[in-house]
């Protein structure tokens, strides 16, 4: 496969990526004002 | 059509709509770049797909992949009357379908979510500025300009953390779904 071609693929599978990303958040809906990365980690480390 | 057969066709589509709604959210969404032009087109989708019910044949492939390919040529046919043009390739059509057909093989997963879980390994892989970047844009769903001003960075540096945190589950995802590697 050429350069141009497989980066056109990984591309592809970027925006399935942007598709599953908004999938993923949607299962998060209950849970309101979600942490930051770093507050959670915080609060994982303090627990 | 006599009533049983009637009531057997709605008990199937409601199964149908509810087993793989998720699952063409996120394939319209995929290939049209907008949620909000997926879920008007999921409903419209189905209803196409029941007429057509008949038509499907399991020897020829699987459902989910026949209902990607309807989805997929009425998103086009969409677009092209609404005079907008869907900018993909081959290729990059190529790479989505790699990913959907991957996760309809997996097999602990029959719910769309459940398939959709297996991201959450791949997020802990994100630095914390993409992983702040992605949950502003998708779970907040601001847009670029105001993820810029509230962490005080370019909107140029936005789209770059986006873009790498897609690049980044990607990899992480090639992995899981024991996709290869494209070089």
């Amino acid at each position: 496969m050429s350069v141009k071609a497989s980066n056109s693929r990984e591309r592809g599978r970027e925006r399935a990526m942007h598709g599953l990303l908004y999938a993923y958040y949607k299962q998060q809906k209950p849970a309101l004002n979600m942490p930051s990365a770093r507050q959670h980690r915080q609060r994982t480390r303090a627990s | 059509m006599s009533e049983t057969r009637q009531a057997e066709r709605r008990q199937l589509s409601e199964a149908m709509v509810s087993r793989h709604a998720g699952m063409l959210q996120s394939y319209l969404t995929a290939l049209l770049g907008s949620p909000l032009l997926a879920e008007d087109l999921v409903q419209d989708v189905f209803v196409r797909v029941i007429q057509k019910l008949d038509t499907f044949d399991p020897e020829k492939g699987c459902f989910p992949v026949w209902l990607r390919t309807i989805a997929r040529n009425m998103a086009f046919n969409s677009m092209r009357a609404k005079k907008r043009e869907v900018l993909i390739d081959a290729q990059e059509l190529a790479g989505i379908e790699d990913v959907f057909n991957a996760m309809d093989e997996i097999d602990e997963a029959e719910v769309w979510d459940q398939k959709v879980a297996v991201l959450r390994d791949c997020m802990s892989s994100l630095s914390d500025p993409m992983s702040d970047t992605c949950r502003l844009f998708y779970f907040n769903k601001k847009k670029t300009a105001e993820i810029a001003e509230s962490l005080c960075v370019t909107q140029a540096l936005v789209l770059k953390r986006l873009e790498r945190a897609r690049g980044c589950l990607r990899t992480c995802m090639e992995d899981k779904l024991q996709l290869e590697h494209v070089s």
